[in-house]
């Protein structure tokens, strides 16, 4: 399962590669090599790492184990709370400009500590919003990273 | 007057008290900045650069000498205790130093990581001193024909991290090599897989690529270990400091990741990086227990720290005898000496003695000075391991996004950093090794460019790779160095086949 | 790519200065006699990092017009390095109607655009003034078999592809087209030039001295130091006249009979939908800081050619310079 998925991958980043490199644009001149050598080289290399990962985990058994492992991972609640962080960190980030950092960085931390922490609340909304107050003040104001403002005055 | 008698002179002005106090600011706004997961010396001075405007230039460019050892001993701090290297020359500090925090020793392998850099800095500036002019012709030799064979032989001892499978390896690899070809090409000026964004024409930065695949992808891991409540306790265990055990294995990978990092740092190309994969794979080819590396070896810690601080004293020699920057640090540096009046070349150091030495000397006294400060340091830094889990891990995510954010306040970065993070948590998951992705992504733009660059003198003929002895030299270790990870693994069946040549070959 | 960290540092940088700035030039804005004066803190934009020729060339301007008075804001270099300049470029392009945003451009603003890497064209930018010309210089390692520019043109006629040439950070420079330009006028196959591109034109310079790399084209700014430690020599400049310093025993390309003259010009351009009176307060202002004797003498320091022309010439320049290239340039691209 591990191999074929590495491989199925392989071939199609190789596949979607290869359309990157017939847009490649050219110029008649100097390099006899040109731009496209390497990707070329590279594309085929993959789809020869991909047959080897194939060759390399083409045992049924263990295409079976693999698969029943990865489907009862992927039922299990860390699976589901991975994908959770996954898309608030996404959300997070889709917001920071709008936002501005210290609103939104003290939106997601609140809301991430206070699940994942295993003691009490407070401390950790505690930890969030003064945790955001304080690294905004170093670094946008000490050091003047241009951390957005977003749509708060400051 | 000799280049000796300019570094005393130099270490004159650079104690002078009030120079004394830029240095420790220097180190301490450095090491903030250099703890942010991603931000290493080159990023750091970049960073805090503009602090420094308006400042007298010797007073400016003492401080910069100050942030650039606090943002280093900062980024190896990230590499050890959150498995996040602040530059590529402390991707191989990972492998072994955050195995070395989750078995408890965080404390020993801060430590071995400052004594290396110290014991390299101390070397390489006196090295520096004397050896600068000889070694500046030597740099010459390199053209794009031996540096190319130069970056094959790196490139293969990077296929020696393969870990288990070797294919997986090569996956990994491919895949950085891939990454390393986006953007404009410089030989043709062609835009590649760039998708006509106008921000990929430079490529993918390092930063990105290291935060997403080894910052967020370890917090992701360790979340679900968090809610299996099996996350690990980073707890110190034994003394905090080296035992004598630890100090007995360090000191000779101390001492051949420095002569590595120096004679790697000398010659054009990112030569930190470079050394420290070789002085890695070196100490795990010399090793008896060749597996045991990547659990947690001190040598693995100790040998790339001392090459990667040798390389950067190294550095300096085609920086300042040719003005020729040879990667990040020293890049930076370049700019810093521009912004404030100097013309590199190769009267750089023969018009401005007084700078030139006041500034490697402050480096050296930075180096000394975050050597003892680290000390105490070491004993904070690793306290803040004992945050409760749940709390640390969306605080390394925050500080995570403000590293990269600060780089070039993109938001494309930002999506790319979470990208990353998933495929590195994948890449975990399946078991496939991260390290040759990262340090394919840094080598492979001029592994591609120099090779072209060498097929275009020699008008598509191969034959120039042979044309020089050290070209030739350093394919031959290339083509050693690749097959020997396939060797090793295969050893049994090839010894069958080899038998009666046994006794040999074990010699 | 480290120096693409120093960039958005200024930005934030720009903010801090403007207080200063105020603060140091109170009565400044009013006493100059145009009807309008920057009421902030100029940026003199330049799309590579510090430490290049352009980067310099934004660092002069700057302080010339600093110590002209002419900033009563206060003034800042912004480096914006990536994609050829296009960057920066874009930077500039999306700030239409501020006139204190000034960009400081050469040659790759318009072989970008022909190449087609860039969709930008000079034609959106309001032009400002051109400063001057550098020079660009061939030169050649101190044991090179090639000791004249005739031995280089023999060589030419001979084999084109028996000489290498390294023309700097790559495709579409100055430093490319005089090599085009040479080529053409020795009547070699432009297609079998061998053009070698580096990161930066000080790795050019340090091949051509190891030996690896035949003849070095670029400007006497990096070539200057080497020239002087007897590590290379000049041979030819592809200049309309001889210059002095270093440069005085040296032949033009057209004393020896080839017309080859490939001005790098450095001008400046500012954002679209400029006013009048904006454009006229800067064509002013240029024209007095290269006036000044400290102007002058350093062109002369720095081997760079005086070629000042007004806003509305540079139009008509830029214009002519566009067609020029895109002859050149069009015949390599398929």
């Amino acid at each position: 399962m591990t191999y074929v998925f590495l491989a199925a991958t392989a071939f199609v980043i190789a596949g979607a590669y290869w359309i990157g490199i017939t847009q490649i644009p050219l110029l008649g001149f100097g390099d006899p090599l040109g731009p496209k050598l390497l990707p070329s080289f590279l594309a085929a290399a993959l789809v020869a790492v991909g047959c080897a990962l194939l060759v390399e985990g083409r045992s049924i058994a263990g295409l079976k184990t693999d698969f029943t492992r990865f489907s009862t991972f992927v039922r299990t609640r860390e699976f589901g709370l991975i994908a959770a962080v996954t898309c608030w960190t996404a959300l997070y980030f889709t917001a920071f400009a709008y936002l501005g950092y210290l609103l939104s960085t003290s939106l997601f931390l609140t809301v991430l500590m206070a699940t994942a922490h295993r003691g009490n609340r407070l401390v950790a909304v505690t930890v969030a919003i003064s945790f955001s107050v304080g690294s905004y003040l170093l670094f946008a104001l000490l050091f003047a990273v241009p951390l957005p403002r977003g749509i708060l005055p400051f | 007057m000799t280049n000796f008698q300019h570094m005393l002179d130099g270490f004159a002005t650079a104690l002078e008290p009030w120079n004394l106090l830029f240095i420790l600011i220097g180190s301490i706004l450095g090491t903030i900045v250099g703890v942010l997961p991603g931000l290493g010396p080159s990023a750091g001075i970049a960073l805090l650069l503009p602090l420094t405007f308006g400042m007298d230039p010797t007073s400016a460019l003492i401080m910069i000498a100050g942030m650039y050892y606090g943002a280093m001993y900062g980024g190896s701090t990230t590499s050890i205790l959150i498995n996040t290297p602040g530059e590529s020359s402390s991707v191989m500090t990972t492998l072994d130093g955050y195995q070395m925090a989750r078995n408890g020793r965080a404390g020993a392998a801060l430590a071995v990581s400052a004594i290396g850099s110290f014991i390299a800095g101390t070397f390489s500036v006196i090295a520096l001193s004397l050896l600068a002019t000889p070694l500046a012709r030597f740099g010459l030799k390199f053209g794009p024909v031996e540096y190319f064979s130069l970056m094959l032989f790196s490139m293969s001892a990077v296929s020696s991290l393969t870990g288990k499978s070797v294919t997986k390896g090569l996956f990994s690899m491919i895949l950085g090599l891939m990454i390393a070809t986006v953007g404009i090409d410089l030989q043709s000026g062609s835009p590649r897989f760039t998708g006509g964004i106008p921000q990929l024409q430079d490529g993918v930065s390092f930063l990105v690529i290291a935060v997403g695949m080894f910052a967020i992808s370890e917090v992701l891991i360790t979340f679900e270990e968090h809610v299996r409540g099996s996350a690990p306790v980073l707890r110190i265990q034994g003394r905090l400091w080296l035992t004598r055990e630890e100090w007995r294995r360090s000191i000779m990978p101390i001492i051949r990741g420095t002569l590595i990092g120096f004679a790697k740092g000398v010659l054009p190309g990112p030569g930190a990086t470079i050394s420290t994969i070789l002085s890695y794979g070196l100490e795990r080819g010399l090793h008896k227990e060749k597996e045991k590396f990547g659990t947690g070896m001190i040598e693995g810690v100790a040998g790339p720290e001392a090459a990667n601080n040798a390389a950067a004293g190294g550095a300096m020699v085609p920086l300042l005898t040719l003005g020729l920057p040879s990667g990040g640090t020293t890049a930076v540096l370049l700019g810093a000496f521009v912004m404030y009046g100097l013309q590199p070349g190769p009267l750089m150091m023969s018009r401005n003695p007084d700078v030139v030495w006041g500034l490697i000397d402050s480096m050296y006294l930075g180096n000394v000075m975050l050597f003892i400060l680290n000390l105490p340091l070491i004993f904070i830094f690793v306290r803040l391991l004992y945050i409760p889990t749940g709390i640390l891990l969306p605080l390394i995510l925050t500080i995570a996004t403000i590293g990269v954010f600060s780089i070039d306040a993109s938001t494309l970065d930002l999506a790319l950093v979470l990208g990353f993070g998933i495929v590195g948590y994948i890449f975990r998951k399946l078991d496939v090794p991260l390290a040759p992705m990262v340090l394919a992504v840094v080598l492979g733009k001029s592994l591609e460019q120099s090779f072209r660059q060498s097929i275009t003198i020699s008008g598509g003929d191969l034959d120039i790779f042979l044309s020089s002895a050290l070209s030739v030299f350093f394919l031959i270790l290339a083509v050693a160095m690749f097959f020997l990870p396939f060797a090793w693994k295969h050893r049994n069946t090839i010894f069958g086949f080899l038998r009666p040549s046994r006794a040999i070959s074990k010699n | 790519m480290t120096s693409t960290f120093a960039i958005t540092r200024r930005k934030a940088l720009v903010s801090s200065l403007a207080v200063a700035g105020l603060a140091a030039f109170p009565g400044l804005g009013s006493a100059q006699s145009s009807s309008w004066a920057p009421d902030k803190p100029v940026e003199v934009v330049v799309g590579v990092g510090p430490g290049g020729a352009n980067d310099r060339t934004a660092r002069d301007i700057e302080r010339f017009l600093k110590d002209g008075g002419f900033t009563p804001a206060g003034s800042v270099v912004s480096n914006k390095p990536g994609g050829g300049h296009a960057v920066a470029l874009a930077y500039t392009l999306a700030h239409p109607g501020e006139a204190n945003i000034l960009q400081v451009v050469g040659g790759v603003m318009l072989s970008n655009n022909i190449l087609g890497r860039s969709p930008i064209s000079f034609a959106q930018f309001t032009p400002i003034g051109t400063l001057f010309d550098e020079q660009m210089v061939f030169a050649v390692g101190a044991n090179s078999p090639i000791k004249t520019a005739q031995d280089l043109v023999d060589k030419l006629k001979q084999d084109p592809a028996s000489v290498s040439f390294s023309i700097s950070t790559g495709i579409g420079t100055t430093n490319h087209i005089s090599v085009l330009q040479l080529a053409k006028q020795v009547g070699a196959d432009i297609k079998k030039i061998k053009a070698v591109s580096f990161n930066s034109s000080t790795e050019g310079v340090t091949a051509t001295i190891g030996g690896h790399i035949d003849v070095v084209v670029t400007t006497p700014f990096a070539l200057n130091p080497f020239v002087e430690s007897g590590d290379l020599k000049y041979i030819a400049a592809a200049s309309a006249e001889r210059s002095g310093g270093l440069l005085a025993q040296v032949p033009t390309w057209r004393e020896l009979g080839y017309d080859i003259v490939v001005p790098a010009w450095r001008l400046i351009v500012a954002p679209p939908d400029l006013k009048p009176e904006q454009i006229a307060y800067w064509d002013k202002a240029i024209a007095a800081v290269t006036d000044t004797s400290e102007w002058k003498a350093m062109l002369e320091k720095e081997s760079l050619v005086p070629h000042r022309l007004t806003s509305v010439e540079t139009k008509a320049y830029l214009e002519s310079e566009d067609k020029r290239y895109r002859e050149l340039l069009g015949s390599i691209s398929q």
